[in-house]
């Protein structure tokens, strides 16, 4: 029993102090690791991205992000130079304070879908170049999922001056500028002209929509859209049907329930709405 | 002070002691045994000294020699149920001796285990609900039709865009493709990766150009997500 205990205990003691020592040497310099895993993919050329590294480390970003970056790089046989062109635009989107995560996420979508290192260099530059206008839109103070929002919303095709324009827009829900942006995008999507779909919006912010989702009030253009109607109609059918202070769940229950037959014609929304009934489903259909 | 106290004497009457009298010996001092032997007690207590002559003239008797085995035969037939020897067992005083040397063992085994799996106690405490995570997380099911692919994977945002990571089941052999994966409310894009080639979601809401020639489906989890399904 004794030359048990005995072992047990020296084995305990060893654990307990190789453990905060390795935790220690993993903590201190995390960035040493990453420097040894560019050597060891990269051999004697790990010196062309080692002024990188050094910047990326200088301007905050995560060594885990550049460590995941580096190892599916060479995963893919890009070559030190590549990593240093991945590199270069995500040190900068950092330095301007964007989330580099982001860039990082986007780097690796182009590795993984065996993009040319150059390409997916432009592809950075462009989204910088994105994120650049959305803080533009924004203003400094703000925060990162409205940034990335706005950004998307960009990148999805909403010109930068209808984005400002909903930006001006006083709201006090600080999710609105997330969810208007997410509708502008998809009504862009949907084939609206965005200056109908800045109004919608406008209009849906100002009756107190878009606070928490945008997903019903998108849905209501969408089905209307399915059922033929114009942008120009469902646009005026949704403002009236606001401006009357109604909700705009009564307006999707009726089009629910007429995108399934093709029932009797009857008013889209309510009676003194510009839409017309649109028996059926599908496009261009009839009372026109 | 004058506390008192009632005492029962052997003949059945109430006698009051006072504590000053039997305790004090008029210096302050009260003595552990408080000033008397038990034998000085015996010798002055009339009834005490007479129960003793009473013991001392009694016949020194030896118990029959069956005594011991009747007595045990006795406690054997009193069989105890299950629950009831558990419960004595359980609840029996014991006495446990370690040395230095053990207990210091156990306390090291106890910080080791605390130290490894401390941040995954941390991660996900009882009940299996992860404390880091929002409680609410999306269970959803990604569909691809192809009955020619031999391989079809699911990739996005939500996993860093590995292709080979999240695999999809033919599990019914009709070429309808599944896999149900958990998503925190956020916006996602993503593709599938068939037999090495990457393919849009036809059947997506909305898309993005990717940047690199192909769409990527969006897929917002949310609110947004609530008021559509």
């Amino acid at each position: 029993m004794k030359p048990f205990l005995s072992l047990l205990l020296r084995l305990c003691l060893a654990l307990l102090m190789l453990f905060p020592a390795g935790s220690y040497a993993r903590a201190s310099d995390p960035w040493a690791s990453v420097k040894q895993t560019a050597l060891s993919a990269y051999g004697p050329n790990a010196q062309e991205i080692h002024q990188e590294l050094r910047s990326a480390e200088n301007a905050g970003i995560p060594p885990e992000q550049v460590m995941n970056l580096l190892s599916r790089a060479s995963g893919a046989a890009l070559t030190a130079d590549d990593v240093a062109r991945l590199l270069h635009p995500i040190i900068r989107a950092k330095k301007e304070n964007f989330p580099s995560e982001s860039f990082v996420d986007k780097a690796l979508e182009g590795i993984a879908k065996g993009a040319p290192a150059p390409l997916i260099e432009s592809v950075l530059d462009r989204k910088l170049a994105t994120y650049g206008s959305a803080a533009e839109i924004l203003g400094k103070t703000a925060d990162r999922k409205t940034l990335e929002a706005t950004a998307l919303s960009l990148e999805r095709g909403v010109r930068p001056e209808i984005m400002k324009e909903i930006a001006s827009l006083d709201s006090r829900s600080p999710g609105t500028m997330v969810h208007a942006s997410q509708a502008l995008a998809d009504l862009t999507e949907l084939g609206f002209p965005q200056e109908l779909g800045v109004k919608l919006v406008t209009a849906g912010i100002q009756s107190g929509y878009l606070r928490s989702e945008s997903g019903s009030f998108v849905e209501i253009a969408a089905r209307a859209h399915k059922l033929g109607y114009s942008a120009a109609e469902i646009t005026g059918a949704m403002e009236s049907q606001l401006k009357r202070g109604r909700p705009l769940s009564d307006l999707l229950t009726e089009i629910r329930g007429k995108a399934g037959f093709g029932g009797p014609r009857s008013g889209f929304g309510a009676s003194d709405s510009s839409l017309r009934g649109r028996g059926g489903q599908g496009r261009g259909g009839q009372g026109r | 002070m004058s506390s008192e106290k009632t005492n029962r004497d052997p003949s059945g009457t109430i006698s009051t002691l006072r504590s000053e009298e039997t305790l004090d010996r008029g210096d302050g001092i009260v003595p552990a045994h408080g000033g008397r032997t038990p034998d000085h007690d015996v010798d002055e207590d009339p009834a005490l000294a007479s129960l003793g002559e009473m013991f001392r003239s009694l016949d020194d008797l030896e118990p029959p020699e069956e005594f011991t085995s009747h007595v045990m035969t006795r406690v054997r037939e009193v069989q105890r149920s299950l629950p009831v020897r558990l419960w004595i067992a359980l609840t029996r005083p014991r006495t446990i001796r370690v040395n230095l040397a053990q207990a210091f063992a156990g306390a090291c085994i106890a910080m080791v285990l605390l130290l490894v799996a401390g941040p995954a106690l941390q991660r996900v405490p009882f009940g299996g609900v992860p404390a880091s995570k929002p409680a609410k997380e999306y269970l959803v099911q990604f569909t691809y039709r192809d009955p020619g692919a031999a391989a079809v994977y699911i990739a996005g945002t939500f996993n860093q865009w590995k292709p080979e990571e999240i695999p999809l089941a033919d599990v019914s052999g009709n070429g309808v493709w599944t896999a149900t994966v958990p998503l925190k409310p956020d916006v996602y894009e993503y593709m599938f990766y068939v037999d090495g080639h990457w393919k849009s979601d036809d059947r997506a809401a909305y898309y993005k150009d990717d940047g690199f020639g192909r769409k990527n489906a969006v897929l917002r989890l949310g609110n947004s997500h609530e008021a559509l399904s």
